[in-house]
């Protein structure tokens, strides 16, 4: 599993939020493996839940480690 | 006998009598001794004569009536010499049935001498390939056609060898330029961002991996944050 820590404050990163769906903030998603196609996305500050449930599902689906 | 004599005479008389009579019976066993002597040459004129030829039969039995005077022994002798004297044609005629044999085996030989003579015309053509025909009239077919071989084989397995390495090199050449098409994506790409177990965020800015999604065939999770 890819960890990516986007800063909306640099123009390069805001551009590469932007394009997948994550402009706002705070802003959580997942990708497909070599794709930027989003998964699922959320938006505002999430539970521990939450995030932990996303994980986990794109990993069922796409695999990974 | 002696009743009549004196005492003393009789004595006398009594070992003059023995004493002829061991004169007598020396006699007798010394004549015993002598005739077995002569029967030991006879076998040995016997045994030449079936070895070789008639003539030394004729002559042994002479040596059986040999014993009782001297000549006689040295015609013995002299069959015997001529026993050997004809015993040697036989081995000459076994020598003459060995070279037969030799002269059967030569030929097996004459094969290897000549396949030995081939191979050795094979060195000598592969280096002076057009004078050979001309000195190998005889046997020339053969080296020609080994020699052709040789040729041949020879080319023909220094460009496979080239070949192939021609073609391992190309495919390692090719492999590099192919995964770098594979790269081409339509969004920016880079080496995913490795962080320490035991790593603390800071709290005045956001630490940010950078603008690039890594792909490692691995899923993503993004996090999108801000300082204000």
């Amino acid at each position: 599993m890819n960890f990516v820590v986007l800063d909306l404050e640099k123009s390069d990163e805001q551009k590469l939020a932007r394009s997948l769906g994550l402009g706002g903030h705070p802003n959580f998603g997942t990708l497909k493996p070599n794709s930027d196609e989003r998964v699922e996305g959320y938006f505002t500050a999430p539970t521990e839940a939450v995030l932990r449930g996303m994980i986990e599902r794109v990993l069922d689906q796409h695999g990974g480690g | 006998m002696f009743a009549g004599w004196p005492r003393r005479i009789r004595a006398w008389s009594a070992i003059a009598a023995l004493g002829l009579a061991a004169a007598v019976l020396a006699a007798c066993t010394g004549d015993d001794e002598e005739p077995a002597e002569p029967p030991e040459p006879p076998p040995v004129a016997t045994a030449a004569a079936t070895a070789t030829a008639p003539p030394a039969a004729t002559q042994s039995p002479a040596a059986t009536q040999a014993p009782r005077t001297t000549p006689p022994a040295t015609a013995t002798t002299t069959a015997t010499a001529t026993a050997t004297a004809t015993a040697p044609p036989t081995p000459t005629a076994t020598a003459t049935q060995a070279p037969t044999i030799r002269v059967t085996a030569t030929p097996a030989p004459t094969p290897a001498s000549t396949s030995a003579a081939t191979a050795t015309a094979t060195a000598v053509a592969t280096q002076t390939a057009t004078p050979s025909p001309t000195a190998t009239a005889t046997s020339g077919p053969e080296p020609t056609a080994t020699a052709t071989a040789t040729a041949t084989a020879t080319p023909t397995a220094t460009p496979t060898a080239t070949a192939t390495a021609t073609a391992t090199a190309t495919a390692t050449a090719t492999a590099t330029p192919e995964s770098a098409p594979e790269t081409s994506y339509d969004f920016p790409t880079g080496p995913p961002v490795t962080v320490a177990a035991n790593y603390v965020p800071p709290t005045t800015h956001i630490d940010s991996t950078g603008a690039w999604l890594p792909v490692n065939g691995k899923p993503t999770f993004v996090v999108v944050g801000a300082q204000y």
